[in-house]
């Protein structure tokens, strides 16, 4: 795929951020995200492409409502966030968003099926084991249900992370530099089963990256560079890849 | 000299670094603990001691003391010679007439000198006062009971052999009283000068000559001991260390204890000092590897480190040593009270002994875990992974084991009880640890859900770490419960096993003569069938028809064998005793069975006693087990009535008068004169006082244990934090409310603090049952309150650390907390 979709102009986004702005003090304030705005659409696969540094994570841990904003709104899935204490915004994730990060976050204690029902349990939903259960053979697993995250390869660890992702059916998953702690090929794996599964639960996709080639893949594309937002059009040189 | 200077400049500024963002705060606390802990008891110990070298200088009222029943004149010319300070005295016995009344009386007559230690305590009819010197001539000082039987009051007369004196004050408490049993007349106390007048004393007389010495120079030990090797062999110098021996080995037994207690706390402390240093070595390789990477040798980084260590000793010592010294006002405050004389000021021996505890404690638990730090690889600053090896198990081991047998040894000084004390707190903590581990295991299969779940597979992650927490933490709480519960469980047990109406006054020095006439009183007093019980004093002269060999005897046997025994006649005197061996009615001796386990002696034993200067001898023809706590005359050798014909004996007997009734006690000595009446209503109360005096003294010490388990716990936490901030934001990101991550947070902790309560109560149960059954001789009793205290303390326990950590845990925002 070459080329990005417009998104649907009938839709309502389930995603808007407008002129957010985050600074922090270390100990000098340092402006990361410099009045961001943009919107994305129910069902879209949107990707944040910038270099190292640039202000990706920081932005999307901001419109997951990981962190607050110093300036500026952003409405998820009609919620407004700046409306709503940390156990307000969890409550918003607890119902519509995924996460997959580079380092997995699995939690080390609980075996593989265990990390996938724990979102289900959290939520107070029944028959979690089951759908845990199911989410894992679907990426894969099937046969290391019973197995600690140590006793896992990393790309079995991100797989056992799509699951958790997928198993509470998310209308929105963030995925953070998702193959970054992967080898090529195990990270390809790992990318085409995410859109494999995005597509069948019509999941819209926020993807942070720094590979434009995986950036391709999504509907459209914002790059951030210095913590400024601009629209993304792929570079063909750089698609290209070196002679 | 500026390299160390350079190092320690670096240690320090690293140091104040690490307290303030409290990656040394488990360190710290451990130190703080263990130092307050072993100071506390050691300032305590300190000041008990020298208190009690001050009261057994009041039991002899002197520093030395002769006695003697001929005059003492060759030993005061030594006295002098040696510059001692002397006073004389002479004690006897007499009847001392008051109108129409008399009454048996001790007579002391002391000179001007009279104490040269402790003080007396008089009451003049107006005040009661404490003075340091006896009655002047012309008057007698009486204790309450004479006064009383002879109806007389302050201002009387009294007739002493030919002399009339005035009864100038009622004499409450003398320095040098000695046994109260063996006193067996009330103390009438007069001048020296006027001894001859009453003509009382010739030289055919048996009297009991004293001479009392001191001296406040330095070298008076010395002086002592010259004048020891100068006396004729029949004497003997009475030193106050060797005063009253059963005390001071008792209370050297509860400063061991003591001192063992606080070494649990130090040893607990200890392992939250491995925990909190394994964590910051993991934590300073990164600095490490920085410093090597800029040129830093692997010597300078060892200097440095240790350098931070020594300065972390200090800083913990100095407020671990003023905590230990306010401790150490409370228990003083208990005990100063049962002492009854003032505690002087601590020395500076605790203060040397919580530093040196520090460093050990320090360079013992914490250095081994450092040393790694020394040997890290420069190459860490590129590749994570790049470690030092983990230095060797036997340094870690070896280190920690040699830092805990100095530390008990210095508390127990004898390397037998250090072995014990080691191998018994070993084997405690393995099955502590064992049947923890076991415990979480047992959970961590638990069909738990969601955050419950979460809660308990971080218990079961780290099994050991979580293991060894709730062993530190039950032992705490175990000598908690044993020394609360279980003590007023088996005072209150003891205390039911003494009938209501259990005799409460003894009588003794009853003449044949009188037995009729005191029934008859006691009958008309309410006391129904006393019994009178013959008594006789005998000296136990041969076994088998061989002399006793004394010196085959220590101890308690040595005193028993040495001593007089108070005998009894008949076999009533058996009635209410068991007889295990043999056959009572047979002629010959009845013995009580501890008493012949001590000396030896064995069913058909030939025992020979002189009595009443006649030699009786027969064999032991049974043996008997007694309830020393009925409260009845009892006796250890009874002999049968027809072995002790023709021998003058007088009579014992007890009975119960409700509150000690004192008005009927007076009217009974006014009848029988040389009766002597014991209340031992008030000995038990003492007793009692002693013993929840002493048990409070060790609970308090036993605190720290508790405050040590808690530095565990802290120490784990530390360890863990970075992990369970991340685990908390992992949650949150998943949609967990602060509200649920908190919630897991409480379920580990509940389930932590109930298998704490649970171990604690199970261990407090079997160990005060078995102490109850195996010392105490009380029936087996298991108190099932103990499982409410106990799963009541972990519940506390997990009320106190929750709310706290679970702050830590979620003040951070998610994305914050997963980046970092």
């Amino acid at each position: 795929m070459s080329s990005l979709k417009t998104p649907a102009d009938d839709s309502q986004p389930i995603l808007t951020v407008e002129g957010v702005t985050q600074t922090v003090r270390t100990p000098e304030p340092l402006t990361i995200v410099h009045e961001a705005s943009l919107q994305i659409f129910p069902g879209e696969a949107v990707a944040l492409v910038g270099p190292s540094g640039a202000g990706k994570s920081t932005l999307l841990a901001l419109m997951a409502g990981l962190d607050t904003p110093t300036a500026g709104r952003i409405t998820l899935a009609g919620q407004s966030l700046e409306d709503l204490d940390e156990d307000g915004r969890a409550a918003v994730r607890a119902g519509h968003v995924g996460f997959v990060f580079q380092s997995f976050q699995l939690i080390d204690g609980l075996n593989a099926l265990e990390n996938v029902a724990l979102p289900l349990e959290l939520a107070g939903e029944r028959g979690a084991e089951a759908r845990a259960r199911e989410a894992l053979v679907e990426v894969g697993l099937g046969e290391r249900l019973a197995h600690m995250p140590r006793q896992l390869s990393g790309g079995e660890q991100q797989r056992v992370a799509l699951a958790r992702a997928f198993v509470i059916e998310p209308d929105i998953l963030f995925a953070d530099e998702p193959t970054g702690s992967l080898d090529t090929a195990t990270g390809e794996h790992v990318i085409d089963l995410l859109f494999r599964l995005r597509e069948r639960h019509q999941t819209t996709l926020v993807l942070v990256t720094h590979d434009p080639a995986l950036a391709t893949r999504c509907d459209r594309g914002f790059e951030v560079s210095a913590g400024r937002v601009s629209d993304w059009q792929p570079d063909p040189d750089a698609l290209r890849g070196p002679k | 000299m500026a390299g160390a200077m350079h190092n320690a400049r670096l240690a320090w500024q690293g140091l104040v670094r690490e307290v303030q963002n409290g990656l040394l705060t488990p360190m710290l606390l451990a130190l703080l603990v263990a130092v307050s802990a072993v100071t506390a008891v050691g300032f305590f110990v300190d000041r008990v001691d020298g208190a009690m070298r001050a009261q057994a200088a009041q039991f002899l009222a002197a520093d030395a003391r002769v006695e003697s029943p001929d005059p003492l004149d060759e030993v005061v010319g030594i006295a002098r010679e040696l510059e001692l300070t002397t006073s004389r005295h002479v004690t006897f016995p007499t009847v001392a007439l008051a109108g129409q009344q008399s009454q048996l009386v001790g007579v002391k007559a002391v000179d001007g000198a009279y104490p040269l230690r402790g003080d007396l305590r008089i009451d003049d009819g107006e005040t009661v006062s404490t003075v340091e010197h006896g009655p002047p001539a012309g008057q007698a000082w009486i204790a309450r009971r004479a006064l009383l039987s002879l109806d007389a009051a302050i201002g009387d007369s009294i007739a002493v052999g030919q002399s009339e004196l005035t009864i100038g004050a009622v004499l409450e408490r003398e320095p040098d009283v000695g046994n109260v049993f063996a006193q067996a007349a009330p103390r009438l106390m007069i001048h020296r000068d006027d001894l001859a007048a009453t003509g009382l004393v010739t030289e055919t007389s048996r009297v009991e000559h004293a001479l009392l010495l001191a001296s406040d120079a330095n070298d008076r030990d010395a002086r002592f001991e010259r004048l020891a090797e100068r006396l004729p062999d029949r004497l003997r110098l009475e030193r106050p260390e060797s005063s009253q021996p059963a005390f001071e080995t008792a209370f050297d037994r509860a400063a061991r204890f003591l001192g063992l207690a606080s070494v649990v706390a130090v040893l607990l402390a200890g392992a939250a000092l491995v925990i909190a240093a394994r964590h910051y070595n993991r934590v300073q390789q990164g600095a490490a590897a920085l410093m090597r990477a800029l040129g830093a040798s692997s010597k300078q980084i060892g200097a440095i480190y240790r350098w931070r260590l020594l300065m972390l000793a200090l800083l913990a010592a100095i407020p671990g040593i003023a905590i230990g010294a306010l401790t150490q006002l409370l228990l003083a405050d208990l005990m100063a009270q049962v002492l009854e004389v003032d505690l002087p000021p601590p020395g500076f021996t605790p203060v040397a002994l919580g530093l040196a505890v520090a460093l050990v404690a320090l360079f013992g638990f914490a250095l081994p875990s450092l040393v790694q730090l020394k040997h890290t690889p420069p190459l860490r600053v590129l590749v994570e992974h790049a470690v030092a090896p983990s230095p060797a198990a036997t340094l870690l081991f070896g280190a920690g084991i040699a830092a805990i047998t100095l530390l008990v040894w210095f508390q127990a000084r004898d390397a037998a009880l250090t072995l014990w004390v080691l191998v018994g707190l070993g084997a405690s903590l393995l099955v502590f640890l064992a049947v923890a581990w076991l415990l979480v295991t047992l959970l961590r299969r638990w069909p738990a859900r969601g955050v419950a779940r979460f809660g308990l597979a971080r218990m079961a992650r780290a099994r050991w770490m979580s293991a060894t927490q709730i062993a530190a933490l039950a032992l705490g709480v175990t000598a908690v419960l044993l020394l609360s519960v279980v003590r007023s469980d088996l005072i209150d047990a003891w205390e039911r096993q003494i009938p209501a109406d259990a005799p409460n006054i003894f009588a003794i020095n009853i003449q044949p003569e009188q037995v009729d006439g005191m029934r008859a009183f006691l009958q008309e007093a309410g006391i129904e069938n006393a019994s009178f019980y013959p008594m006789l004093r005998a000296r136990w002269t041969e076994l088998d028809n061989e002399p006793v060999d004394k010196a085959r005897y220590e101890g308690r046997a040595h005193r028993l064998a040495t001593r007089e025994f108070n005998l009894s006649v008949g076999e009533e005197a058996a009635a209410h005793n068991r007889v295990t061996a043999g056959d009572l009615g047979t002629e010959g001796f009845s013995v009580e069975e501890g008493i012949a386990e001590t000396l030896g002696w064995s069913l058909g034993d030939r025992l020979t006693f002189t009595v009443d200067g006649r030699e009786v001898s027969a064999p032991i023809t049974s043996l008997r087990e007694v309830d020393w706590d009925s409260m009845r005359p009892n006796f250890f050798v009874i002999a049968s009535s027809s072995l002790m014909d023709g021998v003058a004996t007088q009579y014992i007997t007890s009975f119960h008068f409700p509150d000690g009734a004192p008005e009927t006690q007076v009217a009974l000595l006014r009848e029988f004169p040389t009766v002597t009446l014991f209340d031992v209503s008030r000995i038990l109360d003492e007793v009692r006082t002693l013993i929840d005096r002493a048990s409070q003294a060790v609970e308090y010490v036993f605190a720290f244990t508790l405050a040590a388990g808690l530095v565990v716990l802290l120490a784990a936490f530390g360890a863990s934090e970075r992990q369970r901030i991340h685990d908390a934001a992992v949650l949150r990101v998943m949609g967990a409310s602060r509200g649920k991550v908190i919630a897991a947070l409480w379920i580990e902790f509940l389930a932590l603090g109930l298998l704490v309560g649970l171990l604690a109560a199970v261990a407090a149960m079997a160990v005060g049952a078995t102490l109850s059954a195996r010392v105490f001789d009380l029936p087996l009793a298991f108190n099932p309150l103990l499982l409410l205290w106990g799963l009541g303390a972990g519940l506390l326990l997990a009320a106190l650390v929750t709310p706290l950590l679970g702050r830590r845990m979620t003040r951070v925002a998610p994305a914050k907390a997963l980046r970092s």
